[in-house]
């Protein structure tokens, strides 16, 4: 026991000993703020890392979650035939939507050409649009067309087709369709968007009025688009092949027909390609260009040959677009060739900041168009005297009420070369449903 | 006996301040962050490619089982690549 106290107490000396020799640093105050400030400045960090790791760790909980639906819809698909996929069409998937657009309006047209009477009546029309969808990826559509000329009314279908989107590049389309020729005929020429009440001369929709091509044609089409490496900016496509071109007569100039469907000619085909160079953030406004083909053995082995450019480029208020057609139709040894073009060129500008009550709904349009065809055989120039190498300028106003729902007053003066000028004013009141 | 109701409310305060702060503290799911931003992009596509050749109508013009099938003629019709219809359904349906 003794001994034991002898040890410890050697053991406190010693301690007591070194403590002195080696005495531990002492620290001041500036060292003790030093340290808190590095304890702080770490806190800090690792804070600002744990919230880095947070955010990442959130963000891919979403990538994973929107994979993961991506991969199961991708295995569903690959796992399911499209025969799998009709058959599991349900009822309720089916739906039925009536759209479409009707009109109303007066034509005045004074003495022109070698017309020496004047000529006005009121005008209407209405062409819905019948859509109906079986599933997500078919569905079909149908526009009848009713216009009142005189005390008649002309019927006809504008187009019916089915649609199937085969995948999210690519849809494929079977029936009668509007010819994928140009913006215009497709796109632009139904009365709540046409921005005025006429169409360009090419684009008469009546042949013996000037028009080049057919609206409507009757087959299949291919088509979609191709998103190039930023939003807005792509390509756009349309294959089709459609019933062979027919002219009501050999001679040049005869009228091409809409559908010829007992023809024995190879079928016609063509395409149209468009190209949006600009990407929407790039805020250059929106530039799109294109270019179509319409090409088919019309009789014997004679080509009727059309191609066309078209554009359009629109930046805030401002539109401006235009299109050419160019026409070459092979004829018999011995005739010359039945060239034919024609184009237009429409600026509008929306009175949108105006800060005059009801200016502000106002549309300034104005539009140059001409066509050069030769003679149509069998009308006469005193009735049709705009066939010669006509050229129109065209005045428009529009006022929208709504989007959709626009009343439109238009001026034309044309200028049929080799004949008195004219002069023709239209107003149009048209809804769009 | 008025220090038991005392404490029995405060516990009662505590327990919906914490129930606040997890509900408060739950983000929107990834299905919700998705149509987020798919309306986002739709509202900047809407007038890019509606506005090429009329007027955007307004969404309200249509019910959005209506606007499923109009897209599904406008995607043909404008040639839209399916992500960007989607995008732009999205945005008419719930705008």
């Amino acid at each position: 026991m003794e001994t034991a106290k002898k040890v410890s107490s050697f053991i406190f000396l010693l301690s007591f000993f070194l403590l002195f020799l080696f005495p531990p640093p002492i620290m001041g105050q500036e060292d003790i703020q030093a340290l808190r400030d590095e304890l702080r400045k770490t806190r800090e960090e690792s804070d600002r890392r744990i919230r880095a790791l947070e955010e990442k760790l959130g963000k891919m909980e979403v990538q994973s979650a929107q994979k993961e639906k991506e991969l199961e819809e991708k295995v569903a698909r690959q796992t399911t035939s499209w025969a799998d996929q009709f058959l599991k069409t349900q009822a309720g998937d089916s739906r039925f939507v009536l759209a479409g657009y009707g009109f109303g309006g007066y034509f005045f047209s004074g003495k022109h050409g070698n017309q020496n009477e004047k000529t006005n009546s009121f005008r209407a029309g209405l062409s819905p649009l019948f859509l109906y969808r079986i599933n997500d990826w078919i569905y079909f559509e149908a526009a009848p067309e009713f216009e009142l000329k005189g005390s008649e009314t002309e019927v006809g279908l504008e187009y019916a087709k089915a649609n199937v989107f085969l995948n999210d590049y690519m849809t494929l389309g079977a029936g009668k369709y509007l010819l994928p020729f140009g913006e215009f005929i497709e796109r632009l020429h139904p009365a709540f968007i046409n921005k005025l009440v006429t169409f360009p001369l090419p684009f008469r929709e009546e042949t013996d009025e000037g028009g080049l091509l057919p609206f409507g044609q009757v087959g299949v089409q291919l088509r979609g688009a191709i998103p190039l490496d930023s939003p807005g900016r792509q390509v756009e496509y349309t294959l089709y092949a459609a019933n062979s071109p027919s002219f009501e007569s050999k001679e040049r100039g005869a009228i091409l027909e809409v559908n010829h469907s007992e023809s024995k000619s190879p079928k016609a085909f063509g395409a149209r390609i468009g190209f949006r160079p600009f990407p929407f953030d790039w805020e250059l406004g929106r530039l799109k260009l294109g270019a179509s083909t319409y090409n088919g053995i019309w009789r014997r082995g004679r080509w009727l040959n059309a191609w066309g450019l078209d554009t359009v480029y629109q930046k805030d208020l401002f539109e401006l677009r235009g299109e050419y057609i160019g026409f070459h139709r092979e004829m018999s040894s011995g005739v010359r060739t039945d060239n034919r073009n024609g184009w237009y060129l429409q600026g509008s500008y929306k009175l949108s900041e105006v800060p005059i009550r009801f200016i502000d709904r106002s549309e300034l349009v104005m539009r140059f168009s001409g066509v050069n065809s030769p003679r149509i055989p069998g009308f006469d120039d005193a009735e049709h005297p705009f066939l010669k190498r006509p050229r129109q300028i065209s005045l428009g106003w529009d006022f929208w009420l709504t989007p959709s729902v626009v009343w439109k007053m238009e001026y034309d003066r044309d200028l049929p070369r080799g004949n008195k000028s004219g002069n023709q004013f239209l107003t149009q009141f048209a809804v769009g449903f | 006996m008025f220090e038991a109701r005392k404490v029995f409310a405060l516990l009662l305060g505590l327990v919906f301040f914490s129930f606040s702060f997890s509900w408060a503290g739950e983000g929107p799911t990834a299905e919700q962050q998705k149509k987020a931003q798919l309306f986002l992009k739709g509202s900047k596509l809407w007038p890019n490619y509606c506005g090429n050749c009329h007027n955007p109508r307004g969404p309200s013009d249509r019910s959005p089982a209506d606007w499923d099938l109009i897209m599904m003629h406008m995607r043909s019709t404008a040639n839209i690549p399916a992500a960007d219809a989607e995008a732009i359904l999205e945005y008419l349906k719930k705008r």
